[in-house]
């Protein structure tokens, strides 16, 4: 039933009647109605109100998965009690079954945290989502995805997680909650993001509430990946490139943006979409009619795509990802996603070096070549530099396939001089070690960058020493948000390791 | 990968946006010259916005300015001369222009690439198209795009919100002109 609801909601959005219910008004609902989030040993006390029960039957409890129990069970209420020992934040749904009509149903989500793990998620790497399709170094989790106020929620695997752009983004394929679009003068307002390789990412501009470990991002607005029906993608967001707006194409369901800046209009500080700003509208945002098309709009910032770190009520600062040391390939690693710097006893900054960020980049010296647009994403699968030494390419045309491992060093240069350090690192022959190694998924030696190319000069050609995952195999990575604040250091964005 | 045919006539899309555009929006005054060229478009079926930048002579490079509602500013260098518009988006695009009156390079940085269709103009925007679809080697790597072809050199590198590339034709680059300077 509640399917049938979604499809018509999202293909006609007026007919709600025709989803087999008289009212508007779920029969059932719980108080509290929103996600909560419980410390081991903790309990919560639920009630339910049936709305159209004259004989007062009340509702019938179940728990799933049965982690914790249900106690002092009745008609209207109830005790969810969390386990006494927890080694791992869990999530459980309680669930309210009118007794008079067991379809009609109401679902609370709890996290349960353990003890010190309220700013921790986990991130692995592993082969992700699509059977038999193995992308390398994809660092992956799950998010909590509600529908606004609701407890109306879906756990969403296979989400990549990226320090190198904004926001959280998600393929409506993978879906199967109803997140409506934000609308403007009747239009739905709408996404573009586009990749350097120019793939590019459309879709409707939705507010969600997204829960991460013991962190909420209550009503941001997050991209729902699809293709439009009724219009075509305007040809400043296609700009020729290729549309990932399928696991074929882009091999996950989503993105968790938790780099630089708050939102994906923010840049150093300045937010040119929205109203306040006075510029024209331009990307990444548009308003489109149906049979018609579409026109770059303005938008709030409250209501741009959104880093949920930064729309956290606490540890919105930034973030820490690491990873153990990979060595030459493994099937799975698994990492810590840290919410917050310097907030909490495990996020502090401590002797990690900062590294100031300046016009979006820090330079990287390589091989007495200063590379001034270069940057850590760990959402580049990689290492990605300039052949400046001469090492022999894969026949692909872009990974370096050196007859045996190389060692290399190259130091990083904060903006202003804030930062300075040098980092040594070990590059394989990709093809051999992909070859070698068909069920793994995490590497820590594959480079790319092979191809001849032109020398970086006046910020242009060869200019990027992308510091991809490999680079947080065996570091703890701290990526701070523009415009936030950690506490007795420089101003952000900075990285620091 | 076939090259969708949608994209190659995205230039009427253009004109629907920019008419949407003045639906929502009030305009200035050269977003209401642009509206005048676009109805114009639309009652004469043709569509001079497609048209060559890269490649194309100074006209072209007033209609791009049109096109992103920015008066250029000119730079006048020894070998060439240099149209510079800061696009809506924050996206800074130069326009190198020889003696002989051809485009025949761009060059941006900022946020967001410019519109290609538009900067390539419409034989190098498909030439590009064609090639950056056909790069399969990894469907979403973040590999910066360096396409070599016979008469169009193509480069993007960045990262999400800050990118910065160039597009040049190499035959038409005057003599004694580095490719360094296309900046």
């Amino acid at each position: 039933m509640r399917a049938f609801c979604t499809f018509l909601i999202t293909a006609g959005s007026l007919f709600l009647a025709g989803c087999g219910s008289t009212s508007a008004t779920p029969p059932v609902s719980l108080t509290p109605p929103m996600p909560q989030i419980l410390n081991a040993g903790e309990t919560l006390n639920i009630t339910a109100a049936v709305t159209n029960d004259p004989s007062k039957k009340g509702v019938s409890w179940s728990l799933s998965p049965s982690t914790g129990t249900l106690a002092n069970e009745t008609s209207t209420s109830v005790i969810y009690q969390a386990p006494d020992t927890v080694t791992g934040n869990f999530t459980v749904t309680v669930t309210a079954a009118a007794a008079a009509d067991s379809s009609k149903t109401a679902p609370l989500v709890i996290t349960v945290l353990a003890p010190g793990q309220g700013n921790l998620h986990p991130v692995s790497v592993e082969n992700g989502p699509v059977a038999g399709e193995l992308y390398l170094n994809f660092p992956l989790t799950s998010v909590l995805v509600c529908e606004h106020g609701t407890s109306i929620c879906q756990v969403i695997g296979g989400i990549l997680v990226d320090t190198g752009s904004s926001g959280l983004r998600i393929l409506k394929s993978a879906l199967n909650i109803n997140l409506p679009p934000l609308t403007q003068s009747g239009g739905t307002v709408n996404n573009c993001i586009s990749f350097v390789g120019q793939q590019f990412q459309w879709g409707e501009v939705a507010p969600a509430d997204v829960y991460l470990a013991g962190e909420s991002a209550i009503g941001i607005s997050v991209q729902i990946i699809a293709d439009p029906v009724g219009f075509t993608i305007p040809a400043n967001c296609t700009n020729g490139g290729a549309d990932a707006d399928t696991q074929l194409v882009f091999p996950a369901n989503g993105i968790l943006g938790i780099g630089t800046e708050p939102t994906d209009c923010t840049f150093a500080g300045v937010n040119p979409c929205d109203p306040s700003s006075g510029s024209n509208p331009s990307l990444p945002y548009f308003v489109c009619f149906d049979g018609q098309g579409c026109a770059p709009t303005l938008l709030p910032q409250a209501q741009q795509v959104t880093n949920p770190i930064a729309a956290f009520a606490h540890d919105n600062n930034g973030s820490i990802l690491e990873f153990p040391a990979v060595g030459t390939a493994l099937p799975t690693v698994n990492g810590t996603l840290t919410f917050g710097i310097n907030t909490q006893l495990n996020n502090a900054l401590s002797n990690a070096t900062v590294f100031a960020i300046g016009d979006d980049f820090f330079t990287t010296i390589f091989e007495g070549q200063p590379l001034t647009k270069s940057f850590i994403d760990s959402g580049s699968n990689e290492l990605v530099f300039p052949n400046l030494t001469g090492i022999p390419g894969c026949s692909d045309g872009h990974s370096y396939c050196p007859a045996s491992p190389i060692v290399l060093t190259a130091g990083n240069q904060g903006a202003q001089g804030v930062g300075t350090g040098s980092v040594t690192f070990q590059v394989d022959n990709f093809e051999t070690e992909v070859a070698g190694n068909p069920e793994d998924a995490a590497f820590e030696y594959i480079a790319a960058g092979a191809e001849e190319r032109t020398p970086c000069q006046n910020g242009q050609g060869d200019c990027m020493f992308d510091w991809g995952l490999p680079f947080f195999f065996g570091r703890k990575v701290f990526t701070s948000i523009d415009t936030e604040i950690v506490a007795n250091q420089p101003k952000t964005p900075w990285w620091a390791y | 990968m076939d090259f969708p045919s949608a994209r190659l006539n995205a230039g009427l899309g253009m004109v629907a946006d920019t008419y949407m555009a003045t639906v929502v929006y009030t305009m200035g005054g050269w977003r209401r010259l642009q509206v005048v060229l676009a109805t114009l478009l639309v009652v004469f079926g043709t569509n001079i916005f497609a048209s060559a930048s890269l490649g194309g002579d100074l006209g072209s490079v007033h209609r791009d300015s049109i096109h992103v509602n920015v008066i250029p500013q000119t730079t006048n260098a020894e070998r060439y001369t240099i149209y510079e518009m800061r696009i809506s988006t924050g996206t800074h695009v130069r326009e190198f222009i020889s003696p002989s009156g051809v485009v025949f390079g761009v060059a941006w940085q900022g946020p967001f690439v410019p519109e290609l269709q538009q900067f390539l103009g419409a034989y190098y925007y498909r030439e590009y198209s064609v090639a950056i679809q056909s790069q399969k080697s990894n469907p979403f790597s973040r590999k910066p795009v360096h396409l070599r072809l016979a008469d169009l050199a193509f480069e993007n590198g960045g990262r999400v919100g800050a990118f910065y590339g160039r597009a040049y034709i190499p035959q038409a680059i005057p003599p004694a002109v580095a490719i360094a300077e296309i900046h």
